[in-house]
């Protein structure tokens, strides 16, 4: 799941896989902007069969904390 | 020209034009705008038209809802169809409204002598429209849609989402 995470984030945001840390924030990525947030959402919603709510878009501040988002979607309570 | 219309658009005064429309409608044009004075345009009531915007309705009807603001520099054209523009809509600078086509069938002739045609323009209520962006005849915005800066709409944008790009596509749906 993680290495599909990096995939779809890196097409996106148009970096290499490899650029991809946790550590990588929004304002760490200039082209990583209120639009191109939302076609990250988008994308990974449609890869993933995720559903983000609109708090959950806004709360992700980086890679780390959008990993820890879908890692808590994705495992079962 | 016909004298009645050059005399609306040459010999009244702007600020009496936005008293009038005050007056009439409620709403606030600048006085640095060129709102035309035309049977065919309403407005509603709070509506705001900054300055240098330029709106012309001599051809067809021009209806601009309720508490709509319109940004510095705007240019609004309507032909036969009209353009509509819903309640609560806000509208960035720079943003062109054109609610007509050249004609261009035929090679023999200028285009600018082949006539125009108009399928009109529909905005409804509570549409964001981003700087810069044309909206070109035909397109229609449903409510709640959000038209990213400098995108081209040309086709219908759904309710409720968000569009970008020329042409404007659906990238996001609110929620």
């Amino acid at each position: 799941m993680e290495h599909e995470v990096a995939r779809i984030v890196a097409e996106v945001l148009e970096l290499n896989e490899s650029e991809i840390r946790d550590d990588l924030t929004r304002r760490d990525v200039d082209q990583w902007d209120s639009l191109r947030h939302l076609t990250l959402i988008a994308a990974l919603e449609e890869e993933l069969g995720l559903r983000f709510s609109m708090e959950e878009i806004q709360s992700i501040a980086g890679i780390g904390s959008l990993k820890a988002l879908i890692r808590r979607k994705t495992t079962p309570e | 020209m016909n004298p009645k219309k050059l005399a609306r658009r040459f010999l009244i005064p702007a600020p009496a034009v936005s008293l009038f429309y005050y007056f009439k409608f409620g709403c606030k044009i600048s006085p640095r705008a060129e709102v035309e004075m035309s049977p065919y345009l309403t407005f509603g009531k709070n509506t705001q038209v900054s300055s240098f915007c330029k709106i012309k309705a001599s051809d067809g009807p021009v209806v601009i809802g309720r508490e709509v603001s319109i940004g510095a520099s705007c240019f609004i054209s309507s032909d036969r169809m009209g353009v509509k523009i819903g309640d609560y809509c806000l509208i960035g600078p720079n943003v062109s409204i054109i609610g007509n086509n050249y004609n261009y069938d035929r090679l023999d002739i200028p285009i600018c002598r082949q006539g125009t045609q108009s399928a009109g323009i529909s905005i409804e209520d509570n549409v964001w429209i981003g700087a810069g962006t044309v909206v070109l005849d035909g397109a229609s915005i449903g409510h709640g849609a959000i038209i990213a800066p400098n995108s081209v709409v040309s086709a219908r944008i759904p309710e409720n989402t968000i569009a970008q790009g020329s042409p404007a596509k659906v990238i996001f749906k609110r929620r």
